[in-house]
């Protein structure tokens, strides 16, 4: 041992036997963090890992603790990395990496805006469904895509009429169209990039982090139900027809007296068929429904 | 637990009292002095214990601390404070 290292194991050792020290030393070995500044100082200057351990640290303390025994033992940072993205995650936030983890709570936008004319190079399967509201896919280079004034209300009122039925069928395709016409109650399903980054993001504190959690469960068992339900549209011929049938009726109604009385509203969608056992066809018994007809 | 205390004398008292803290991670720290900003062999669990009991102690000491900025002044109506004439 040379002069230089055995000055430091003095030193160590020094700071192990005041208790005062010893203390200090403990926080800043276990908790290098703790001094570190509240997150509405973030200005974006603070590297993205180390945001992610303040993150963690105030919201998730088990993933914090973890990372921290994990920089002790050594790791790499992109181990480091995977181990915060996949904590998080876990937690019920997907998160893919730290580029806005600073700014709030980043959250995916999974609505529509039916006059946005880059829908409809990226949805083409929806054109179908879209033609039977007389929705267009937008020629050359349209600034935006002319919706008709009635479809908005047909659209939200056959929506809610479904997706209020017993019939899982029926409301599945009700979610269906509650995503297009971002009409479901949940922000991630009703707004796209554009309207979402409109409003103040979620912070870390923990009554967001729980508020945020269950918006993306929502969403994603929406979201699940609005597949199924489109899947339905584009492949059964007697869905597409009721719902052309029914669309037409309160297209007319609307067009009539300049609104619906969605309360009182009775649809008909016998040519669909029972469902005999009354509960939705499972997504995959829909799904190799799907692998048959193709 | 209430403490009513009448002087200085009994803070002084009680404070002294206080048993000194003992963590986890201090524990380690001792057992290990050359841990301290170096790379040690100890079990990820009990790494992971030391943090999250840290952890909730400097949460504590931050509470503390913003209690004791945030208390309300207390008139004191006996002082005598001859230089100001009162």
């Amino acid at each position: 041992m040379n002069a230089l290292t055995q000055l430091y194991e003095n030193v160590a050792v020094a700071l192990t036997d005041d208790p005062m020290l010893l203390l200090a030393t403990a926080v800043a070995t276990f908790d290098p963090l703790w001094n570190a500044s509240d997150e509405d100082d973030f200005d974006g200057d603070v590297e993205p890992v180390e945001r992610a351990l303040q993150v963690t640290r105030s919201a998730f303390p088990d993933i914090y603790a973890e990372a921290i025994g994990q920089m002790q033992a050594g790791s790499s940072e992109s181990e480091l990395d995977r181990l915060l993205c996949q904590g998080i995650s876990a937690k019920g936030i997907p998160l893919d990496d730290f580029d806005y983890i600073g700014w709030g709570i980043p959250l995916l936008a999974l609505g529509i805006d039916l006059e946005d004319p880059a829908l409809y190079s990226v949805y083409t399967d929806l054109f179908p469904i879209l033609a039977l509201f007389d929705i267009r896919p937008p020629a050359g280079n349209a600034s935006y895509v002319d919706v008709p004034n009635w479809v908005y209300p047909v659209g939200r009122a056959l929506a809610n009429y479904l997706t209020h039925q017993a019939d899982k069928r029926l409301e599945q395709v009700g979610w269906a169209l509650a995503w297009l016409f971002s009409c479901s109650g949940n922000t991630l399903i009703d707004f796209d990039d554009n309207a979402l980054a409109e409003i103040p993001p979620l912070t870390w504190s923990t009554d967001d982090v729980a508020f945020a959690i269950e918006v993306i469960e929502e969403a994603d068992d929406m979201m699940r139900d609005v597949q199924a339900g489109m899947e339905r549209l584009r492949t059964l011929p007697e869905w597409k027809t009721e719902l052309e049938r029914n669309i037409g009726y309160l297209k007319r109604e609307w067009t009539k007296k300049g609104k619906l009385d969605e309360h009182a509203l009775q649809l008909d969608w016998t040519g669909i068929g029972s469902c005999t056992d009354g509960n939705a066809i499972a997504d995959s018994q829909f799904l190799q429904l799907r692998g048959d007809a193709a | 637990m209430t403490v009513n205390l009448t002087g200085l004398d009994e803070l002084r008292a009680c404070l002294a009292s206080i048993l000194p803290l003992e963590l986890k991670g201090m524990e380690l720290l001792r057992g290990q002095p050359h841990r301290i900003g170096a790379i040690a062999p100890v079990p990820r669990s009990q790494v992971v214990e030391a943090v999250t009991e840290i952890v909730a102690y400097t949460e504590r000491c931050g509470a503390a601390a913003r209690s004791l900025a945030t208390l309300a002044p207390i008139p004191v109506l006996t002082a005598l404070v001859m230089e100001f004439g009162v």
